[in-house]
């Protein structure tokens, strides 16, 4: 017999796989003035909570590189995703003793701190030495942490989030 | 001793893992303009443009629609400067005939449309819907109707990777009009750009236009990048700092032309 776990996961994977998929293919469909979601990262805070460390972390850097692979952004940046991404979910995952123990509205704050601070390394980066910090935050790390976040509460109504 | 080892790694793996992918990242971003890389994105590029067709197909659609009414709108306009055109065309061919100059263009002008504009808003990448089976070739010149945009730095089948002029890394060898000096320019920041080795020995003023040179490899000649909009003296006093404006609004291209050879 399949645990209602099990078979939760045996609908979520699959569905957040195809979303990924889609906005891979669609990404410039599902852009807001330049801004889009990431849903990897999405794809990848599920994870974190849910599966191993273990799991997590390969995905997070396999995941980042095939994203940087098959959204060319410029050139330079090749890897930064990949590297964005494994220093997300290592802080992620060792915090998470401190964040599953947060109530409600504190432990989704802590989730949209994580992107938040994610797309702020990401874009502070990628943007360096073309548009200035402040502007960085709030044309694009804050536009982009909110769509984000909105993409995960979204799961988080389907599929809530839970604690491993 | 290796027991010790296996329990360290078991017990670190997370930090052991983290720190060998860090690295791993951090040697892909020191590599820029990786080969393998190249290829691979135009192969995805060549396969998502498939998948991609429909819809872009719809959107400009919609957009051809837009643009048609602005563009009967023109014709009008442009009827009457036509005709004062024709006038002024055969007495160029006239003159050209008297000096013996023949029509020296070797390129033929490919329409193409912009099906990716980049993962992040601001990018210098994108993919062109036009390949090698257009007779699309890496280094293929890009233009616009208001000038420059950039060449082509990967061609698949179906699909193209166009790196646009406004990088950090992007020189350009260009000639001021109409005192015919050449100069290199470099991006500046937003849509600007900046030439910084023309001696204050030349006359330099604001509102003249940038051109290409003719003296790369890649670009031909005379083909309008910009205006000049600021020109200072630089601090030894021996040249200019000149300021601009790309003719080109790179954020909202959508359609592209490709120089490509008979």
């Amino acid at each position: 017999m399949i645990s209602n776990e099990k078979k939760s996961s045996l609908i979520l994977y699959p569905l957040l796989s195809l979303l990924f998929v889609l906005g891979i293919l669609f990404n410039d469909f599902i852009g807001i003035a330049g801004i889009r979601p990431d849903i990897l990262l999405v794809f990848l805070i599920v994870l974190a909570l849910q599966e191993s460390a273990l799991i997590a972390i390969i995905a997070a850097f396999l995941f980042g590189l095939l994203q940087d692979l098959v959204l060319p952004a410029t050139l330079q940046y090749w890897g930064l995703s990949a590297l964005a991404k494994t220093l997300l979910l290592f802080t992620l995952l060792k915090l998470l003793p401190l964040i599953i123990r947060l109530r409600n509205i504190l432990f989704f704050l802590s989730l949209f701190g994580m992107i938040f601070i994610y797309y702020l390394f990401y874009n502070l980066l990628y943007y360096a030495g073309f548009i200035n910090w402040l502007t960085v935050i709030y044309r694009y790390t804050l536009p982009e942490s909110a769509y984000t976040f909105l993409i995960l509460m979204l799961v988080h109504m389907i599929f809530p989030l839970r604690e491993k | 001793m290796l027991s010790k080892l296996y329990d360290f790694i078991i017990r670190k793996h997370l930090e052991i893992l983290t720190v060998i992918f860090v690295g791993v990242s951090l040697l892909l971003l020191s590599r820029t303009e990786n080969h393998v890389v190249l290829v691979l994105q135009t192969r995805w590029q060549d396969f998502s443009s498939v998948m991609k067709k429909p819809l872009l197909e719809r959107e400009h659609k919609r957009r051809v629609i837009d643009e048609n009414k602005q563009l009967r709108m023109d014709i009008f306009r442009l009827n009457q400067e036509l005709s004062q055109a024709q006038s002024l065309i055969m007495e160029n061919q006239r003159l050209r005939d008297m000096l013996g100059f023949r029509d020296t263009s070797e390129y033929e002008l490919l329409p193409a449309l912009i099906v990716y504009k980049g993962y992040k808003d601001g990018t210098n990448i994108i993919t062109l819907n036009k390949g090698r089976n257009d007779n699309v070739r890496e280094n293929s010149v890009i233009v616009d109707k208001d000038g420059l945009v950039g060449r082509v730095i990967s061609a698949g089948k179906r699909s193209s990777l166009a790196a646009m002029i406004f990088e950090p890394e992007a020189r350009l060898s260009i000639c001021i009009n109409p005192v015919r000096v050449y100069g290199i320019l470099k991006w500046h920041h937003g849509n600007t750009f900046m030439i910084d080795d023309i001696p204050t020995s030349v006359e330099v003023r604001e509102g003249w236009t940038v051109m290409t040179s003719g003296l790369s490899d890649i670009y031909p000649a005379n083909i309008p990048i910009g205006r000049i909009s600021k020109v200072t003296s630089s601090e030894n006093g021996f040249t200019y700092l000149i300021e601009g404006e790309y003719f080109v609004p790179f954020r909202n291209l959508r359609e592209v032309f490709i120089l490509t050879h008979d």
